[in-house]
């Protein structure tokens, strides 16, 4: 199928057709699903999280105001559900941690061995190692390292996802870096 | 001590370097199937929970404000109620009212 040019896929899907989202869902899906990844690093959840985005995309299509581009919007649908995807996450682990103090048995299960399926086998406890640092940073350093190193976003684009000024995503990837470099090197010095 | 340093250093750096080799993947086969499910499946129903959780949200919110409300208006009252008896208190102390007189003892006291 021809791709359609962005303005003409928007209009359309704003009209609510059906081929118009497909294309719209062929074109950023793995975009969403490597964000998504990277944020909550297991597999199943991440298609979760791409499911997520796509139906909040379906839903809040009419109110796209078009002030930033197709795929900075979603960009930033896939950053605010991945984090929210965490958050929840955390919640249902404390409440599990909670219930098992009462001996109810509803446990979250924590899976620790995350297999990035982009990496190449000789790469994956590096990879393992990485992810699991990048889990670690404060939200906002976090988004903007991901865009910017996984996902390969410039720093302007950055900022429009954000809705923050270069100068701050500047500082963010300045500063996700510095702190990545730490966590990497205090786990290699203690393992 | 430099050179185990330098290893470390080393492999900070080698592990940076994986996200210069990442792959693009995508989803699953059939992601749009399965997500087309989802949104026949829970769409409306899940534009409703949304709205009944805000309005869940709203009336916990009320509840503990009429609780917060309720409980200082108790205490208030009886921290009046506290106010005016140690004030009727005061003012027996204050004009030896409690301690009775000669003029206060009956007739029937004296003999």
């Amino acid at each position: 199928m021809k791709e359609l040019q962005e303005d003409k896929l928007v209009s359309e899907l704003k009209m609510g057709s059906e081929s118009a989202f497909r294309d719209l869902v062929e074109r950023y899906e793995k975009k969403v699903f490597s964000v998504g990844l990277s944020f909550v690093r297991n597999v199943e959840e991440a298609e979760d999280v791409c499911q997520e985005v796509f139906i909040e995309v379906f839903r809040a299509m009419r109110q796209f105001r078009e002030e930033s581009s197709l795929s900075t919007w979603i960009y930033r649908i896939a950053v605010n559900k991945s984090l929210e995807f965490i958050r929840r996450k955390k919640v249902k682990k404390r409440f599990a941690m909670i219930a098992s103090l009462f001996g109810s048995d509803n446990s979250v299960m924590d899976i620790p061995d995350f297999k990035h399926p982009g990496l190449a086998l000789e790469d994956q406890e590096k990879g393992k190692i990485l992810f699991e640092a990048i889990a670690k940073l404060p939200e906002k350093q976090r988004a903007a390292f991901v865009l910017h190193h996984v996902e390969g976003l410039s720093y302007q684009e950055i900022a429009d996802v954000q809705k923050t000024t270069l100068s701050s995503v500047e500082s963010l990837i300045f500063r996700a870096k510095q702190n990545l470099r730490k966590l990497l090197y205090d786990f290699y010095k203690n393992n | 001590m430099k050179k185990r340093k330098d290893d470390i250093l080393n492999r900070v750096e080698e592990t940076l370097g994986v996200l210069d080799r990442i792959e693009k993947v995508g989803p699953r086969p059939f992601f749009y199937t399965r997500l087309m499910a989802r949104i026949a499946n829970a769409g409306p129903a899940a534009v409703r929970s949304k709205a009944v959780k805000k309005l869940g949200y709203a009336l916990y919110a009320l509840i503990i404000l009429l609780a917060v409300n309720g409980y200082s208006l108790y205490k208030s009252e009886q921290w009046r109620q506290m106010d005016q008896e140690s004030s009727v208190e005061t003012f027996i102390e204050n004009y030896h009212l409690g301690i009775p007189t000669v003029y206060a003892i009956g007739e029937n006291d004296l003999y």
